[in-house]
């Protein structure tokens, strides 16, 4: 995979990514075997893969090889890489930008021109009440 | 056509045939970006791909226009001269490109939006000083310019253009999410390139002659 096993600059795998108990239970936290109605193709997780759709995507891991229950929260990939910028809920939030770039505008795929984010990528309606009373600009 | 003894002096009409093969070749990035675009080839996301190829050409061809001179005075082929303003058009070309899908696909024009960018994003700030330090560059890069303004105020104006690759460069650097392979090798070669043209500012050749050299060979198209 491009920059999996580059010199400068690499994350250290394995890759490691966690959810609170009640989101890894909530009904759109997904294990996904198949994509478009195909087998999930390599590329995209194969043979099974987590989506969180209300999450950014790095969240949502390919091709897991284990699952652990653990009671303290654990430090993902991400997370240890760059602790400024990779939080560990990591949901989508247009208000709270990345320190690099804003997180405001998205281009969906087919679409020439941006688009407004949406509070928890659209899913606000059945998501936000995990995070109710949650500083979400500091649990990023 | 005539013979060539030597590489080190050609005659005008052969460094002008050079020129023209060069100009169809450096075209080559942009051609392949519009047969790709047209067959479907940009991938899923053909606004990422076209800024980044284009940014990424802008960072080749500063490159290739800052070693025209290193190399020229390495081989002592002076007609060189003659194309590294066309290589520095190209890069101007190529960041234009590369800014107005910025300024356009991704910011719609909205300019209170990228004026939030700049303030808010040092990344953005850094591309654009360096695009925007390219301008007058390419404004002044006709002949006529050089005329106007003279050999030595000419080579001192455009010696701006180290800043618009360091610039460039940091703009890379700070992009990038986490695998800094690529930023790392521009900065080693920009990096390079920069300290041979501080080791040359220190030799024999002085600037100032060299400049009305270069004003003289560049204006009337001198081969030696």
């Amino acid at each position: 995979m491009p920059g999996q096993r580059a010199i400068f600059g690499s994350l250290d795998w394995p890759y490691v990514e966690g959810l609170r108990m009640d989101e890894a239970m909530h009904p759109l936290a997904i294990l996904g075997f198949g994509l478009y109605g195909e087998v999930l193709p390599n590329q995209n997780g194969a043979p099974v893969r987590v989506i969180v759709p209300w999450k950014y995507g790095f969240k949502s891991a390919k091709s897991i090889v284990s699952i652990r229950f653990v009671e303290k929260q654990p430090v993902n990939a991400w997370q240890k890489a760059n602790p400024r910028e990779y939080g560990f809920y990591s949901n989508v939030n247009p208000a709270v930008d990345h320190p690099r770039w804003s997180q405001a505008t998205e281009r969906r795929i087919g679409e020439l021109f941006k688009r407004k984010t949406l509070s928890f990528n659209g899913y606000a309606d059945h998501v936000s009440q995990l995070y109710a009373g949650m500083d979400l600009r500091k649990y990023y | 056509m005539s013979p060539v003894t030597s590489l080190a002096a050609l005659d005008a009409r052969t460094v002008q045939r050079i020129k023209f093969a060069l100009f169809l070749v450096c075209l080559y990035p942009f051609a392949s970006l519009v047969w790709l675009g047209l067959s479907g080839g940009l991938g899923a996301d053909p606004v990422e791909f076209v800024r980044r190829a284009t940014g990424t050409w802008t960072l080749d061809f500063l490159i290739i226009t800052l070693s025209v001179t290193p190399f020229r005075r390495v081989t002592g082929w002076q007609w060189l001269i003659r194309l590294r303003r066309m290589f520095g058009l190209y890069a101007f070309f190529y960041a234009a490109i590369h800014v107005v899908a910025y300024f356009w696909l991704d910011q719609l024009f909205d300019l209170a939006a990228i004026w939030r960018d700049v303030v808010k994003r040092p990344l953005i700030a850094a591309g654009l000083l360096s695009f925007v330090l390219m301008i007058p560059l390419a404004a002044t890069s006709t002949d006529r310019m050089v005329r106007r303004l003279g050999g030595k105020r000419w080579q001192q104006l455009h010696r701006a253009v180290y800043l618009v690759a360091v610039a460039g460069v940091i703009h890379f650097w700070w992009l990038v999410k986490i695998d800094y392979t690529r930023p790392l090798i521009y900065s080693m070669i920009i990096g390079g390139l920069l300290v041979a043209r501080i080791v040359f500012l220190f030799g024999r050749n002085r600037p100032a002659i060299n400049a009305a050299q270069d004003a003289a060979r560049m204006r009337h198209g001198e081969a030696g």
